[in-house]
């Protein structure tokens, strides 16, 4: 495939248009004419005469400018992407019982034998990367592989706003902020929903601090939150993986598996909307990590085999 | 162990094209003659001639493109000694697998590969027996639609991997895993359990499984007399349940439309739930089981008992517990924004 026709089908399935909006009527040829060369420019791959004879147009084209600098910002967002951190092989088995310890009172708890056996494949975090017990490292924040080509990079950025935004529909507008002893989650908790750290066992406070699905609650359960931080960070680092064997995936199939990544997360949005309303329901809860589940297992799936 | 390998080139099938064409042509010319073609124009107008140019040219563009799909491709039959006690794992690329039981002890193997495989891997590790289309060039494109037919003792253990090949198993009583992208997939026979992930292919299964598992993402599943554990999932693929007396279910779909028609039988525990899409249980007059029906913001439409109540002021959630028949088995129903209906069934 061409760098071109990567570059059309990436920016129609990110929306991101780059080069083909709404300039002006008199800018309208020569910008579908300089159009297709932009991310060369942006890339610095682009051949001399050409670059010159685009950067000349810049200077008239105030579109054509914009489409760069959205090009340039996007990128920068994409090198920006956080770490990829790796959840523990059996971290739903942690997940499960603790989310049980809240919702026990009005929902079956989600069978384990449901829950993939691993959420990431091996190909993507070796074992000694995820130990079994003690703390996780703290990992700091390595370069997104080159080998992504950018455009993929864009879709998972793109993808991970979305995820972000379901985020911050369900997490306190002020951030989840720890008070120990009272039935939130520890300090090294909440800085885990900042982002800043990452640990393994300790990332789940005491079982009995987990119950805050009473009924005066006013907010998702903490042991949701915290499983659902982690479950996206798994979800990112299967999507990374996906998004590296995009070459080897049809365009059918990427397709169709794009919309349907697309209804779960639509899905999961419905959810996250719903839980605002009704932040107390621990069936909504466990239907979102549901949602999660299955789209990890989704992407586990295809991470670890042809199609 | 008794191999005999049996795999030869087809004879070229081109002459025999060409034969058959030009028997079309010959049989087209005499037509024409006999027709009267030749006097059917004006004096001097020879109309007949170019009509039996023009199916010469069609017979040979239609000969061309026949022998160009089917030159190169290999045939293959070959078998392996085998027992029950043996497992297969079986790769296909593209194309048909079809997988039967038998009473023998070999597996056989037979039908066509494509111009662009490579080979047929057809070999034994320890108690493992390996069939596998190997393909040139893993890229896509090419002829690398391969049919086979293989023939294998009905107990073993069978692993099953394609990306478009469908896939048929019937007459097996092992325990069958089937991992396909686009391939439909179809089961009969009574495995005693069955494991199928798909992306877009159709899954049917007709056989009384002990267990079974079916993973989809957009294809639809049909599920007819499975028994014992069940569990179903897909996307946006549609799943319909028929009959069958399962000890479980549990049943999930995203925006797909879910179907069960059936009775619980006694003492089972049946799950089924939905995003968006609709769920509908059409239950025979025999019914014995407790229901517990509940849905975020849809509708629930209960034939059978008493209407749904909204359990909050605030959201239009609803929900409906009743028991049918003195009860036995217990039946959930979940949905977010799917229509629940419960009827009796025609």
């Amino acid at each position: 495939m061409s760098r071109d026709d990567r570059r059309n089908e990436g920016t129609e399935m990110l929306t991101v248009d780059a080069y083909g909006g709404n300039h002006g009527e008199s800018a309208q040829a020569g910008c579908s004419t300089y159009g297709p060369w932009l991310d060369d420019h942006v890339d610095g791959l682009l051949e001399a005469g050409r670059d010159a004879e685009l950067t000349a147009h810049l200077t008239t084209c105030e579109p054509c400018r914009g489409d760069v600098a959205a090009l340039r910002q996007l990128l920068r967002r994409v090198a920006e992407l956080p770490t990829i951190v790796e959840p523990r092989r059996d971290l739903w088995q942690e997940i499960a019982p603790r989310l049980a310890a809240g919702t026990a009172d009005s929902h079956p708890v989600v069978s384990e034998s449901v829950v993939p056996e691993s959420v990431v494949p091996e190909t993507v975090v070796p074992e000694s990367v995820v130990p079994e017990s003690g703390p996780a490292p703290a990992v700091a924040a390595p370069p997104v592989p080159s080998m992504i080509p950018w455009w993929a990079q864009a879709m998972a950025a793109c993808l991970l706003i979305a995820l972000g935004y379901s985020a911050a529909l369900v997490l306190p507008p002020s951030g989840f902020v720890a008070r120990p002893g009272d039935g939130s989650a520890s300090p090294a908790v909440a800085e885990t929903s900042a982002g800043e750290r990452f640990s393994g066992p300790d990332l789940f406070v005491e079982p009995r601090a987990l119950t805050a699905t009473s009924p005066t609650a006013t907010s998702p359960s903490a042991g949701f939150m915290l499983a659902e931080v982690e479950l996206l960070r798994a979800k990112q680092a299967l999507l990374m993986a996906f998004l590296q064997r995009r070459e080897d995936v049809s365009p059918e199939t990427f397709e169709l598996l794009y919309r349907n990544l697309e209804v779960i997360d639509q899905a999961t949005r419905d959810l996250m909307l719903a839980l605002r309303r009704d932040p107390a329901n621990p069936r909504l809860e466990v239907r979102v990590l549901d949602n999660y589940r299955r789209e990890l297992s989704l992407l586990r799936r295809l991470t670890s085999r042809d199609v | 162990m008794n191999q005999m390998p049996a795999r030869h080139q087809t004879p070229s099938p081109v002459p025999l094209l060409i034969a058959s064409q030009c028997a079309l042509v010959a049989d087209q010319s005499r037509r024409v003659l006999a027709d009267g073609c030749w006097d059917a124009g004006s004096p001097g107008d020879d109309g007949g001639l170019p009509r039996l140019r023009r199916h010469l040219w069609v017979c040979l563009l239609v000969g061309f493109f026949l022998a160009g799909g089917l030159w190169g491709q290999t045939e293959i039959d070959r078998q392996m000694e085998a027992s029950n006690q043996d497992r297969a794992q079986i790769e296909n690329f593209a194309g048909s697998l079809v997988i039967r039981g038998w009473p023998g002890n070999t597996v056989r193997v037979t039908g066509t590969l494509g111009r662009d495989v490579e080979a047929l891997r057809f070999e034994r590790r320890g108690d493992r027996l390996e069939i596998v289309v190997e393909l040139k060039n893993r890229k896509r494109g090419g002829a690398v639609s391969s049919h086979l037919e293989i023939q294998v003792p009905l107990g073993m253990d069978l692993q099953v991997e394609t990306v478009s090949a469908e896939v048929t198993l019937d007459g097996l009583n092992g325990s069958l895993r089937v991992e396909t992208v686009s391939g439909d997939v179809s089961v009969e026979g009574a495995p005693y359990e069955v494991e199928i992930e798909t992306v877009s292919g159709n899954v049917q299964v007709l056989a009384p499984t002990q267990r079974l598992q079916v993973e989809a993402v957009s294809g639809d599943v049909r599920l007819v007399g499975v028994m014992g554990h069940v569990k179903v999932a897909t996307v946006s693929g549609d799943i319909d349940i028929r009959s069958g007396q399962m000890r479980g279910l549990q049943a999930d779909v995203v925006s797909g439309d879910l179907n069960f028609s059936g009775a619980p039988s006694a003492g089972s525990h049946l799950e089924m739930s939905s995003h968006s899409g609709d769920l509908l249980l059409s239950l025979p007059p025999s019914t014995a089981a407790t229901f517990e029906v509940q849905t975020f913001s849809g509708d629930i439409d209960n034939q059978l008992g008493p209407a749904a109540r909204r359990t909050s002021r605030y959201t239009s959630a609803k929900e409906l517990v009743f028991t049918l028949g003195g009860g036995g088995a217990q039946v959930d129903i979940e949905s977010f924004s799917g229509h629940i209906s419960l009827r009796p069934r025609e």
